[in-house]
């Protein structure tokens, strides 16, 4: 076996997020792996590598709505890489994104590589809501006893924020300014799909979703498409070019899927805390070390209870935290300065590849005038159901 | 015994698939028996019943009358619903604790401005014109203690 490597992010090419996917009677049409060749294109000039060092490539698996299937094996052709390592695609629902990332770090840390594509294409919007809904409940509860009765995924979400509210006394205004701030940071983020100046009162007019949130508390529909370049410190310093190194990882799931079948403490998020505290050990780092977030929530709670549950925010104090600014660019722990999953968009199966991009670009100091001052630590998380899993990645600029 | 049985309109809008071992749950829901099962080995109560105990992995598992009454944990109102769903929405979803020690999620057939979290439930039959499905309606009773 090869020694283990260390492993580093070399550079993360992305479209703007938004609205791409063709409506079907378009006369000319988007083709995805004309997109996605693009942005391999401009990821591998970005690291200043040759793409015969490339020896492995892990897609997200694109959505049913994408005709080309095989879509990892065909890519290959279509490129014309060969690979020693793997070329795989991924399934992991909201943490598919985070799941190629790791995936993509193994082939380095295991040595089977020493350049390795993170990558894939989300195209969603041109199926409405409604019809994508169909697809979607049957994957956040038991099809036969949960799903039958009409949750959708983001009802998940709206549990929590009602159990949060009664539990905390948090206020729907508080949790909405979670919308505000990310909005903000989008402004700042010419790779968001939504950057017009927003009140929080647009926040509580808009049309109501799942009680209590609202169209502008919930994550838009979204497309996108994305490639990171991971490779081994070696090949990274030869590239001459910014990187950032994957300084720790953790990851849990709790063995329950939406619910547990026994009262627990649904906000707690348990697999959060605990893949936290794994990464954190992992990193030899305490949550206070953190200079930025990138956390995958869907809606606005999210944002409030995987930060509590990382020690990001002070527990049943975070809706109130946010509203003060202190997960503000300038604040004290800025979070989702890349907009988040409501402004920045949501192209569900790349979110924390996107997220990834973010501290890619904050942590080489390339983000901007979004730009954190001396960032020079970032955490990145994903989920499973209603954040029944989490994943964690910590970067370090280099 | 299922004290209520709530008529509605038309066809299951998802109609769950009944399975060799699930039947006995939606046969006993249609006959007013809330159903569900406990492990044989480790006596775990666990639901939606299963063949096999989440708790013990053990195969043996009994059928066991469950009350259907609880309190509301949490809920939301789904205003924008599947295709599938739309001709019923808004309608309330939530989660519900028994006093078994179980956690359920169900549809809440509660009116949205008498939902609220420790609210006291009561398990309900949904008669659809092709068979049940089931839900929680407000229960007589005290609230939850948190």
């Amino acid at each position: 076996m090869q020694p283990v490597n260390e492993v580093t992010l070399l550079a993360a090419s992305a479209t703007p997020v938004g609205k791409i996917q063709s409506r079907p009677g378009a006369a000319q049409q988007v083709l995805e792996h004309e997109l996605l060749a693009q942005v391999v294109s401009q990821a591998i000039a970005d690291a200043n590598v040759d793409k015969m060092q490339v020896g492995a490539m892990i897609f997200a698996e694109p959505h049913i709505y994408t005709r080309q299937k095989y879509f990892a094996t065909f890519m290959a052709g279509y490129l014309d890489m060969k690979c020693d390592g793997g070329v795989m695609e991924i399934l992991g629902n909201g943490m598919t994104g985070g799941l190629v990332f790791d995936r993509a770090a193994d082939e380095i840390r295991l040595g089977r590589t020493e350049l390795a594509l993170a990558l894939g294409v989300n195209l969603e919007t041109a199926v409405p809501a409604t019809e994508h809904m169909n697809y979607t409940m049957r994957a956040v509860g038991d099809v036969d006893f949960q799903s039958a009765a009409g949750f959708t995924p983001i009802s998940w979400y709206a549990m929590d924020a009602v159990r949060y509210m009664h539990e905390t006394g948090a206020t729907r205004e508080q949790i909405s300014s979670v919308a505000l701030k990310n909005r903000k940071h989008a402004e700042l983020n010419p790779l968001a799909q939504f950057r017009k100046p927003m009140t929080i009162d647009d926040v509580l007019a808009a049309k109501p979703i799942v009680h209590p949130l609202s169209l502008l508390d919930v994550p838009p529909r979204s497309d996108g498409a994305i490639c990171l370049v991971l490779a081994s410190r070696r090949v990274a310093e030869q590239s001459g070019r910014p990187f950032v190194v994957l300084r720790g990882r953790g990851a849990y799931h709790e063995g329950v899927h939406q619910i547990a079948d026994a009262p627990a403490d649904m906000i707690a998020l348990n697999a959060a805390q605990r893949a936290g505290r794994a990464a954190y050990d992992d990193a030899g780092l305490t949550p206070d070390q953190i200079d930025l977030a990138e956390l995958y929530a869907p809606c606005t709670i999210v944002e409030i209870l995987v930060a509590e549950a990382l020690g990001l925010l002070e527990k049943g104090k975070g809706a109130e935290q946010t509203e003060a600014g202190q997960t503000t660019l300038g604040g004290r722990i800025p979070i989702n300065t890349s907009g988040g999953c409501q402004s920045r968009g949501h192209p569900a199966r790349l979110t924390p590849l996107y997220n990834a991009l973010e501290l890619y670009q904050q942590l080489t100091s390339q983000a901007g005038h979004r730009q954190v001052d001396m960032a020079r630590i970032g955490l990145m998380c994903c989920e499973l159901g209603n954040y029944n899993a989490a994943l964690i990645h910590i970067l370090e600029a280099a | 015994m299922i004290e209520h049985v709530i008529p509605m309109t038309g066809n299951r809008p998802y109609p769950p698939r009944i399975s060799g071992f699930t039947q006995t749950f939606w046969d006993g829901l249609t006959e007013g028996r809330f159903l569900t099962t406990c492990c044989a080995a480790c006596q775990k109560t666990t639901f939606p019943p299963k063949p096999i105990c989440p708790a013990c992995l053990g195969a043996k598992v009994e059928w066991r009358e469950i009350s259907g009454r609880g309190h509301i944990y949490s809920y939301t109102i789904v205003h924008a619903a599947p295709s599938i769903f739309t001709h019923e929405a808004p309608y309330a979803v939530g989660i519900v604790d028994t006093p078994e020690g179980l956690r359920m999620a169900a549809r809440l057939l509660i009116s949205p401005e008498r939902l609220r979290v420790t609210m006291p439930v009561a398990v309900g039959r949904m008669a659809y014109e092709d068979g049940s499905f089931f839900g929680f309606v407000e229960a007589e009773g005290d609230r939850a203690n948190d």
